[in-house]
């Protein structure tokens, strides 16, 4: 997969920068994820709280192995940079304004692929031009470990059916609250 | 005293002037001298005010009672009434009756004496005022002021004690001419043939006090009452009649560390001083009928989220915007049953200009230890009255909130379930007890719910907190013994009490119940309070017997209650309440033994 | 606990939201705690205040000091709780109609009034708690259930009002952007002053069209202006949909109104003095 990000990745030359900046990223996804397995769980829909609580945890594992491997000095300066030194809307970040309440699996994995391409994508882009080799070393590593969540993903999406017509359809009117 | 008012004492331990005029006259100015220089020489007093709808110049009539013993409330009738002119008298026909052979004092060029007091006064006399004044090179109101004090037998040292005070800031010229002015009406009294009248009108010497005595608005001592109390933040919009009130917590508060913020509506007055309140520190607004109509929806928020505002609401005449000069007792009902859905908070009443120091600290107080918003219903009869008082102590109160120390995250129940319904409030910059006030029915964590469990027992810890506090003694002033019984609320006080006083002289004793605390109603010390009475009388300044509706539905009334009721704003007065005790007696309406509801004659 | 590891979960509640799944609201509070963290407050110093509508239900889930009052209050109550505890900070947060049509007078002199907070608007053009009636923002032509054939009513202009009331810090974000909406919320919470955040928070349930705002934002089209007379014009002359700050004043900020020259409590006794 070559799809590239449309923005230039931001600096990243040092470990640190690549440490916080892979930690962001990941831990920005499984965030977007769990707000969405509980948007689900509110909303009863607890096939896709239980997927998107499952798609979470691949990121957040993610994010918990690059926040140990971490020194611990880098970790105190992890949210004292400029968050859009991520780039425009960060790789990681799940199209929330997309979901459904009565969304099906078919449309969670595909959600959740289109983040994990982007962050793949960005481990890409960082892998081919950085001329630091640790930070290659390294972006070598989690590009191949998302590309596997993302083999993954898709061989199980492609098990899975379309779904009807009026999927999103309810009887019911919208209920009036306050 | 007999239903016409009879002018007919020989030395007096009260007089009652007033004073009126138009254009710029100063009457208002004469007025409140006249009771400066009273208080100054030992005597005790009121002034109040009426005026004309203009901004500048229009007519005004400064009216003084001035006695030898404590008073709260107005005479029936004027033994003195002094004119600079009589342009729009008749606006204040009713509120100023000359009594039977009162003396009437004129200038020389007001014209015409309006019809009424022709057939009540004693005697008109035309005097050369504003002439005289500008020969003395004063102002008309001086030598006005000049003529009264002299047939009053107020000192001169007195007088120009109060005349330094007035205008010392203003510069010694304005003094002295003050003081012509005063030396001017004085000799223009003296040389006429008054020796009569000034028998009549002379007051008896009084006891000096051991202290100089204050002269006191409520509106001031609401004020000084929250103050004192520890209120440090207040948000209100300008309204007659609380705009003075506002006018004297301003410099205060910015020297107590506190602050009053002017704010853009009513709306905005009692937001503000919810989130202020939120934030821990006590708060107030004022306001009159047509603000508090608009507050309705924030102190529903103020129950509901359990955060302590004081609301000072000085009644003015209803509805709508009414007549914002003058008063009326008609926003209990408001004040009362305002809130949509069941909205348990307090409403206080003080009995006088002076009681609103201890009310509205008091206010402070409960609504800080129970959590629940409070309105003081003043009015504006003693909230722009002045009012000679004994020095008054600041009242002791003690206003503590309960609030929640630091705690484990997640543990914090901001509207825990308590005994006594009242929950340690967290104030914001506790660490762990993080929590959203919340307007939303909640539970005990504060988190939204429309559980009925929830609302029930919310309801019921909202309601418990009010009812199961000790309120003790300060909710009626209670005095006398007797089968007849008058009950009323805040300040008509002043004109019950007098009305027992001199039905005590006249060998009728009565029960006298003042009652300060409205909401919640003291249901059982009122019941007890009232043991033994067969005939209650129910007194208010209201036309359709607001209060007289209010203890019905919640109390067991003496087999025989009268309704002595009428609207603003003629307030109700002494000689009123007297006759509806004399009647009652009179008609042996005491030996029916079915409820009766009568309204009592008004004259 | 580290001070300097304030992470963006620890500004959660831990109460789920009862927003529509795909509602542009999860960004806001995305960002919001995003921002909290990027300053390091301790979430006991922070107040959330608000009014009623979706948007407004954003105090419960932060982890932080929140006030849910009345429909369109939210400013007066956040004026009033940061004019008593300056050392607060503190964000009032609503919607559209919250903020622009019953709390608007407030919006005005909240502007000119100037306290040092920070406001956010989120903006779908639609009151979304009641089901769907129009907005002061949603436009003239836009059909509802009350009005099948639109207001025919001009929308209102938060950005320029905020402008000419006086606001010292104007800004207008989009939700699904969180990381810059997060980053101009820090930048607001910085500014002293009143500061006002336009958010554009699409409704996918009344307004699913919305959700094409994604493709439609013009990024930070409108820049930091040198005058009011000049963010007023970029405001009129950006696309509809752009973003960006376009407002940083230097008014002081309102503390209250000072020294007022007055004694205290014992010291004014004496001039009741007959
Ligand atoms: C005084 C009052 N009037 C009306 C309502 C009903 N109400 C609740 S929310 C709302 C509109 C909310 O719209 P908006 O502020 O745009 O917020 P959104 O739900 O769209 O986020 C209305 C009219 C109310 N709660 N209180
Ligand atoms: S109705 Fe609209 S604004 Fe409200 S929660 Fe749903 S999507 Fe959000
Ligand atoms: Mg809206």
């Amino acid at each position: 997969m070559t799809r590239r990000i449309q923005k230039t990745v931001p600096d990243i030359e040092t470990l640190e920068d690549f440490h916080i900046a892979a930690y962001l990223v990941e831990d920005e996804c499984g965030e977007c994820l769990l707000s969405l397995a509980h948007q689900m769980e509110v909303h009863h829909n607890p096939l896709m709280a239980e997927l998107f609580e499952r798609l979470a945890d691949m990121r957040k594992r993610s994010a918990a192995e690059i926040f140990a491997a971490m020194e611990p000095e880098w970790r105190k300066n992890i949210y004292m940079r400029d968050l859009r030194w991520l780039g425009e809307s960060c790789p990681g970040a799940v199209d929330i304004l997309s979901a459904h309440y009565r969304m099906q699996p078919w449309h969670g994995y595909r959600l959740a692929l289109s983040a994990f391409d982007r962050i793949h994508d960005f481990y890409d882009e960082i892998a081919v031009e950085t001329e630091n080799d640790a930070v290659r070393r390294h972006a070598i590593d989690l590009r191949a470990r998302i590309a596997a969540d993302i083999r993954a993903l898709e061989e199980e999406l492609a098990t899975i059916p379309e779904p009807e017509a009026a999927w999103d359809h309810d009887d019911d009117p919208p209920m009036i609250q306050e | 005293m007999s239903d016409t008012p009879q002018d007919n004492a020989a030395a007096r331990e009260s007089v009652s002037v007033a004073i009126t005029g138009s254009g710029g006259a100063g009457v208002i100015t004469a007025g409140e001298m006249l009771l400066a220089a009273a208080a100054h020489a030992g005597w005790h007093g009121i002034q109040t005010r009426s005026v004309g709808p203009q901004i500048r110049g229009g007519e005004a009539v400064s009216m003084v009672r001035l006695a030898t013993f404590p008073v709260e409330a107005h005479d029936d009738a004027f033994h003195l009434l002094v004119a600079v002119d009589w342009r729009n008298f008749d606006r204040f026909a009713a509120e100023v009756l000359l009594a039977q052979g009162g003396l009437v004092i004129m200038d020389k060029a007001a014209g015409d004496v309006p019809p009424p007091l022709k057939e009540r006064a004693g005697k008109i006399l035309s005097l050369p005022l504003s002439k005289a004044a500008k020969e003395a090179g004063s102002r008309v109101n001086m030598v006005a002021l000049g003529c009264i004090a002299a047939l009053l037998g107020i000192p001169e040292s007195s007088l120009e004690h109060a005349a330094r005070r007035r205008f010392a800031a203003k510069g010694e010229k304005l003094v002295e001419a003050s003081l012509a002015g005063l030396r001017a009406g004085r000799d223009l009294t003296m040389q006429e043939d008054l020796a009569d009248h000034i028998a009549n009108l002379r007051l008896d010497r009084p006891e000096k006090p051991d202290k100089p005595r204050w002269i006191v608005s409520g509106n001031q001592m609401a004020g000084l009452g929250a103050v004192h109390a520890g209120v440090r933040f207040v948000a209100a919009y300008p309204i007659t009649p609380a705009s003075d009130l506002l006018e004297w917590m301003t410099p205060v508060l910015s020297a107590e560390g506190g602050m009053l913020v002017q704010a853009e509506d009513e709306l905005a007055s009692i937001n503000m001083i919810i989130g202020s309140s939120f934030g821990g520190v006590p708060s107030m607004t004022a306001t009159s009928g047509p603000g508090l109509a608009l507050m309705m929806e924030g102190l529903g928020l103020a129950v509901s989220a359990e955060i302590p505002v004081v609301v000072v609401n000085v009644q003015r005449g209803g509805p709508s915007t009414g007549i914002p000069t003058k008063s009326e007792q008609t926003d209990l009902n408001i004040a009362l049953c305002g809130m949509h859905g069941e909205a348990p908070h307090l409403v206080l009443a003080p009995l006088s200009a002076a009681d609103c120091l201890f009310t509205t600290a008091w206010a402070v107080e409960l609504a800080e230890a129970l959590q629940a918003p409070a309105i003081v219903l003043s009015d504006q009869k003693i909230a722009q009255m002045k009012a000679i008082s004994d020095p008054l102590p600041l009242p002791a109160v003690k206003v503590a909130r309960k609030v929640s120390e630091a705690c484990a995250p997640h543990a914090y129940k901001r509207y825990a379930l308590t005994e006594d319904g009242v929950s340690p409030m967290a104030l914001p910059g506790t660490p762990g007890c993080m929590y959203t006030a919340d307007g939303l029915e909640h539970g005990e964590n504060a988190v939204p719910s429309s559980r009925a469990e929830d609302h029930a027992a919310m309801l019921e810890k909202r309601a418990r907190k009010l009812r199961n506090h000790d309120y003790g003694p300060a909710w009626a002033e209670v005095n006398g013994e007797g089968e007849i019984a008058v009950i009323c609320w805040g300040s008509t006080a002043g004109p019950v009490h007098e009305a027992a006083r001199v039905l005590a002289r006249e060998g009728i004793s009565i029960r006298t119940v003042s009652m300060r605390l409205l909401s919640p109603l003291p249901i059982e010390a009122l019941e007890e309070t009232l043991a033994g009475v067969k005939t209650l009388i129910v007194a208010e300044n209201s036309h359709s017997g607001q209060f007289l509706h209010y203890l019905r539905a919640w109390c067991d009334l003496p087999q025989e209650v009268i309704s002595l009721k009428h609207a603003g704003p003629r307030p109700i007065t002494a000689p009123e309440v007297r006759r509806a005790v004399i009647d009652a007696i009179g008609g042996g309406r005491m030996q029916e033994s079915n409820i009766a509801l009568k309204e009592a004659p008004v004259s | 606990m580290n001070e300097a590891m304030r992470k963006p979960n620890d500004f959660k509640s831990g109460v789920k939201p009862i927003w529509c799944p795909g509602c542009g609201d999860y960004g806001v509070l995305s960002a919001l705690t995003k921002a909290f963290a990027r300053l390091n407050c301790a979430p006991e110093k922070i107040a959330v205040v608000s009014g009623i509508g979706c948007a407004a239900r954003i105090p419960a889930y932060v982890n932080a000091y929140g006030l849910h009052g009345l429909h369109g209050r939210a400013l007066p109550a956040a004026a009033g709780l940061k004019l008593a505890r300056p050392e607060l900070t503190v964000i009032a947060a609503g919607g559209d109609g919250d903020i622009y049509s019953i709390g608007g007078n407030h919006f005005i002199h909240a502007c000119r009034r100037n306290v040092d907070m920070t406001l956010i608007v989120m903006d779908n053009r639609i009151y979304g708690m009641t089901k769907g009636q129009p907005s002061p923002t949603t436009e003239p032509d836009y059909p509802t259930h009350l009005y099948p054939a639109g207001t025919h009513v001009q929308p209102l202009d938060g950005m320029s009002l905020a402008l000419v009331a006086g606001a010292n810090f104007v800004a207008r974000a989009f939700t699904g952007d969180p990381n810059d909406l997060a980053e101009i919320i820090v930048e607001a919470i910085r500014h002293p002053g009143f500061s006002v955040i336009e958010v554009l928070s699409p409704c996918v349930t009344f307004r699913p069209e919305e959700r094409e705002w994604k493709h439609q934002i013009a990024r930070h089209a409108l820049t930091p202006a040198g005058s009011v007379a000049e963010a007023l014009a970029a405001v009129a002359s950006a696309p509809e949909l752009s973003t960006g700050i376009v407002w940083k004043g230097n008014r002081p900020p309102y503390t209250g109104p000072g020294d007022q020259a007055g004694k205290r409590v014992q010291d004014v006794l004496d001039s009741f003095v007959a």
